[in-house]
């Protein structure tokens, strides 16, 4: 493999193939070259949590992996969420209970809360912090998060949301 | 400037041509938790890099008696496979849920710095290493230096590829301390692993202690042994055993801790290590 490779994976659904360098990170691709500004660039090594995106249905942070080992896997971004206008579950959850406030964080908590739920439907507080731990906020002191990932439990109690993409069930 | 190549081969035959034809100038990748940072920075820039992640090198398997762990195996994975040794424990506590999802055992035990040597110090773990001139299993000992916490070993264009450690201990723990419950970085860690006389189940037959906190690296606590060796696990015996941990090294400073701190944690942690095997042990 040289420095420049047909990469393929699925982003949110859609098929997707594209010519960049193998070493690029998913953040950079998802970012930079699919418009998929949903996932943020915070520190760009692993330590915030702000490019979460589920890969094979599995938490990733986008900034640690090179796009040459997303070949053939199926990507989620914040994007592939909601159905139109219609907010997932658990964005809504987040909406209710004020989990934002200046929101650069919040995609990828919400990522990384589809990642726990679909693990572990009914997770208990000290679990959701656990689950949460790779995820920094500034603002909101993470109380209300933790509020909004045990409603979005409750809401998506009996339903298989957890488990697609969009929001649609 | 950036990396002139990248390969990802999916045999170890592959992996280890690639090092025969690079001759050195080259850097592995396996999770890409700390290398791939220092790639998209321009703060490390190898002539190539070569992909650890299509090699069959992530399996744990159980081998009469041993557990032998790929040096791929995810730290999630080795989380959940109930290591003896606290060496499960440690894997868990590292980072958050996604860097154990891409965070690998070799990558951990590569760094010289990493949380899983302290148990694997403890466990007396055995490695193996893949180099063009093939393979050596060599003890834990002899690859993490004890005295300047250089991986030595790995720096000579060798690859780890399998590490191996009993799928039972006697008694064994690992704890560590840090700054907030989960994803901090530790301010000392430790690890005990200990068998007990047959006729007197009080009495240590062997034991191996591992710290990370008297050095800026993981070692072998060799005066905390010795001040444990042939004796009753009593309250006597542990106060020995952390007076002798002065012995083993000052401690450091960083932004976590600083090293009176730290020193101070590190006999506070063993205390409540050997205090936890003490009570098991009259179990």
């Amino acid at each position: 493999m040289t420095r420049s490779a047909t990469v393929r994976f699925t982003v949110n659904g859609e098929e997707t193939s594209i010519i960049v360098d193998p070493l690029a990170s998913l953040q950079t691709v998802l970012r930079e070259e699919l418009l998929l500004t949903g996932t943020k660039a915070g520190c760009r090594q692993g330590g915030c949590g702000s490019c979460s995106v589920l890969v094979n249905g599995e938490l990733e942070l986008s900034c640690l992996l090179p796009i040459a080992e997303v070949e053939g896997c199926s990507v989620e971004t914040i994007e592939g969420l909601s159905a139109g206008e219609k907010l997932h579950p658990i964005q809504t959850a987040f909406v209710e209970n004020f989990a934002l406030q200046c929101g650069f964080c919040t995609p990828g908590m919400v990522m990384a809360t589809k990642a726990l739920l679909g693990e572990n439907a009914t997770p208990t507080k000290d679990e959701v912090i656990e689950a949460l731990s790779g995820n920094i906020c500034r603002c909101t002191g993470y109380e209300p998060i933790v509020k909004a990932v045990m409603d979005a439990a409750d809401r998506l109690k009996g339903s298989d949301e957890v488990s697609l993409v969009g929001g649609e069930s | 400037m950036s990396v002139a190549r990248y390969v990802a081969p999916d045999t170890l035959e592959g992996i280890v041509a690639e090092m025969q034809e690079q001759e050195g100038s080259y850097a592995f990748m396996a999770g890409g938790t700390i290398v791939q940072p220092l790639l998209a920075s321009g703060s490390w820039l190898p002539r190539t890099v070569i992909g650890l992640w299509r090699a069959p090198l992530g399996a744990i398997e159980r081998v009469n008696g041993d557990v032998a762990l790929g040096a791929n195996a995810r730290l999630r994975d080795v989380a959940l496979e109930g290591l003896p040794g606290g060496l499960s424990d440690a894997a868990r506590q590292v980072g958050g849920p996604a860097v154990r999802n891409r965070a690998t055992l070799g990558g951990n035990i590569a760094t010289g710095r990493g949380d899983l040597i302290v148990p694997l110090l403890a466990l007396g773990a055995r490695v193996t290493l893949a180099s063009t001139k093939g393979t050596t299993d060599l003890s834990i000992d002899d690859v993490v230096d004890g005295a300047t916490g250089e991986v030595s070993a790995l720096a000579q264009g060798e690859l780890l590829t399998r590490v191996m450690v009993p799928a039972k201990a006697e008694r064994g723990v690992f704890m560590a301390v840090g700054r907030k419950a989960y994803n901090t970085p530790c301010v000392a860690t430790v690890g005990v692993v200990a068998n007990f006389e047959p006729d007197n189940r009080n009495v240590v037959k062997d034991v191996r202690v591992a710290v990370h906190g008297p050095q800026p690296w993981p070692q072998r606590a060799g005066p905390v042994e010795r001040a444990l060796a042939a004796r009753e696990l009593n309250a006597a015996a542990i106060t020995d055993a952390v007076a002798a941990l002065e012995s083993v090294g000052d401690g450091f400073s960083d932004s976590v801790a600083s090293a009176d701190y730290r020193l101070k944690i590190s006999g506070v942690v063993l205390r409540q290590a050997l205090e936890k095997i003490a009570g098991s042990s009259r179990q």
